[in-house]
């Protein structure tokens, strides 16, 4: 392996499984994609990596995007059935739960808003965006602007929501 | 009144304009109420959705909050490894100038990128310290594979370190071979939820078992040979070994995928055996034996099927029907190539990773092939079967 392919890994495989974990809520998918997009940026070595780097493993999520949601519930019910895991402390239960309403509320947002704003949280600045996203970069600012409120407003109904229904 | 749009005024909140362009919206928002209550408003949509993404997700307090079973250390320790590997064998590993010039201009948009970290977050650790970084670069020429065992290992190489340096301060750069350590120990100690600290962490517990079988193979011939010619780095590199953690990834894969070979590991310290030459490696584990590629090629006979361009990290010899393994990393995963003279053996070994699929939860591939001049060989890795074909291509 090159060295600058070395430097490529240090560099952005922590983010790049970061955002697709945010993007997929499943940590294991999140490791496979960004392995898988490595490999494949091993074989043909992008000329623009980052941006490069994070198209392709956002391909691989909306390509698979059925399977994954599968997988996270399959593992999420293997975690909840293992003997080995600790009843949870109500903190972290909390956390959970806020985990799942943010995730709920960022799946309101379009594919194209969410991935602005999760590349947006992994550091890219619009030039950046534009090219991973393939926009234009005058476009990028609005779709932030978008989806950070479209965000906050699904999450705040949601939590009406299970306020009201907790009661 | 012409206002603002919301896509200027984000560009304005995400320092994405220009200075004159930021002057003159300045100037307007001066003159415009309207369009300061819109500011303050996306500002507020702004502060909360950084908030909320990065509820979605720490990946490093999960992994290590939860005292998981094998199953998530594992994976913890996989990956963390495998970012060990990659470091390590960066250096091992040829450089393309096609390459060379990618990371050049990459150099900008990794300045970028730490400029603008993600809110709340902590971004990757090169991103944060670029002294450890240049630090490893400037060291590469002591010793290919001794980069490696310190960047993960920090929190246990620098106790050993420690231990036989109690007055060098832990993170200070010290201008002796061993300075890589401490400098990614620093490059660890700066981000308080960085995950390499937290798997360092996990790695420091971790049961060490399945690690000693597989140390001696932290040095490959051709590093071994490097490294004896420079005096200075041969004797760190055959300390380090002992720490074992160069093979993390591979001992990770190994200990899980053989339960005789973990079973077997000591929980007694390794050794470290007195270096000669017919053998490069420090450590014998007390599984696989590791060999070298001199004694590899006497197995088969006179000679080897090698992968071109990549650097193998070490050879075993696999059970009774003299089967060599070379491991090799590539893309930051282990892949093996098995390989055996075709004696008319029926029925060659096929290898089944099944505990180490289980626990990556990646589908590994395996190809298995007679060259027809030969040779039956086996590639197995966890990469499609499209990349093994790649690789096997480049076999000769």
């Amino acid at each position: 392996m090159s060295h600058d392919l070395t430097e490529l890994y240090r560099e952005y495989h922590a983010s790049l499984v970061r955002m697709v974990y945010r993007r997929t809520g499943d940590h294991d998918r999140a490791e496979d994609i960004a392995q898988e997009t490595f490999a494949r940026a091993h074989m043909a070595p992008p000329n623009n990596p980052r941006p490069w780097l994070f198209a392709v493993a956002l391909n691989l999520v909306r390509e698979d995007g059925r399977r994954s949601v599968r997988q996270g519930r399959r593992l999420q019910l293997l975690r909840a059935e293992s003997p080995e895991s600790a009843p949870m402390p109500d903190h972290e239960y909390d956390r959970e739960e806020r985990t799942a309403a943010v995730r709920a509320a960022l799946d309101q947002l379009t594919e194209r808003d969410r991935e602005a704003l999760l590349l947006k949280a992994e550091g890219f600045n619009y030039d950046e965006i534009a090219a991973t996203l393939g926009l234009a970069k005058g476009a990028i600012g609005t779709t932030l602007a978008r989806a950070r409120r479209r965000l906050v407003e699904a999450y705040r109904a949601g939590e009406k929501g299970s306020h009201a229904a907790s009661g | 009144m012409l206002h603002l749009d919301e896509g200027i005024l984000s560009a304005l909140l995400d320092g994405e304009l220009s200075g004159a362009e930021q002057l003159e919206v300045e100037a307007h928002l001066r003159g415009c109420g309207e369009c300061r209550d819109r500011l303050a408003e996306l500002k507020d949509f702004m502060r909360e959705s950084d908030q909320l993404v990065t509820a979605l997700g720490e990946v490093p307090v999960k992994v290590a909050a939860s005292k998981p079973g094998r199953g998530r250390n594992y994976r913890a320790l996989a990956w963390a490894a495998s970012i060990v590997l990659a470091v390590g064998l960066g250096f091992a590993g040829r450089s393309m100038l096609q390459e060379r010039n990618v990371a050049n201009s990459l150099g900008e948009s990794g300045r970028l990128g730490q400029k603008a970290a993600p809110v709340g977050d902590t971004p990757a650790p090169v991103a944060v310290t670029p002294p450890p970084v240049s630090e490893e670069r400037a060291s590469p020429s002591a010793s290919g594979g001794g980069v490696a065992p310190g960047t993960v290992s920090s929190a246990d190489g620098q106790r050993s370190r420690d231990a036989q340096d109690p007055a060098a301060p832990p993170d200070q750069p010290i201008a002796r071979e061993t300075e890589r350590r401490p400098a990614v120990a620093q490059d660890l100690s700066v981000d308080s939820i960085n995950p390499r600290r937290q798997l360092a962490g996990d790695l420091a517990e971790a049961p060490t078992q399945g690690f000693r079988e597989g140390a001696a193979g932290t040095v490959t011939p051709a590093e071994a040979d490097k490294a004896r010619r420079d005096s200075t780095a041969g004797q760190d590199d055959q300390r380090q070994p002992e720490a074992g953690r160069t093979e993390v990834p591979a001992l990770a894969l190994r200990a899980r995928a053989s339960k005789d070979v973990a079973a077997q590991s000591q929980s007694a310290p390794a050794m470290l055996q007195p270096r000669d030459e017919a053998n490069s490696y420090a450590l014998k584990p007390p599984g696989a034996p590791v060999i070298s590629m001199e004694e590899a090629v006497r197995v088969l006979g006179g000679s080897i099927r090698l992968v071109d361009s990549l650097t193998p990290v070490r050879l075993e010899l696999e059970g009774a029907d003299s089967t060599i393994r070379i491991v090799y990393v590539t893309a930051g995963v282990e892949v093996w190539l098995d390989q055996q003279r075709d004696r008319g053996i029926a029925g060659f070994r096929r290898y089944q990773p099944e505990g180490a699929a289980r626990k990556l939860n990646t589908s590994i591939n395996t190809l298995n092939w007679n060259d027809l001049r030969g040779f039956y060989l086996t590639l197995t890795g966890p990469l499609p079967t499209s990349v093994l074909e790649q690789i096997k291509a480049r076999i000769r």
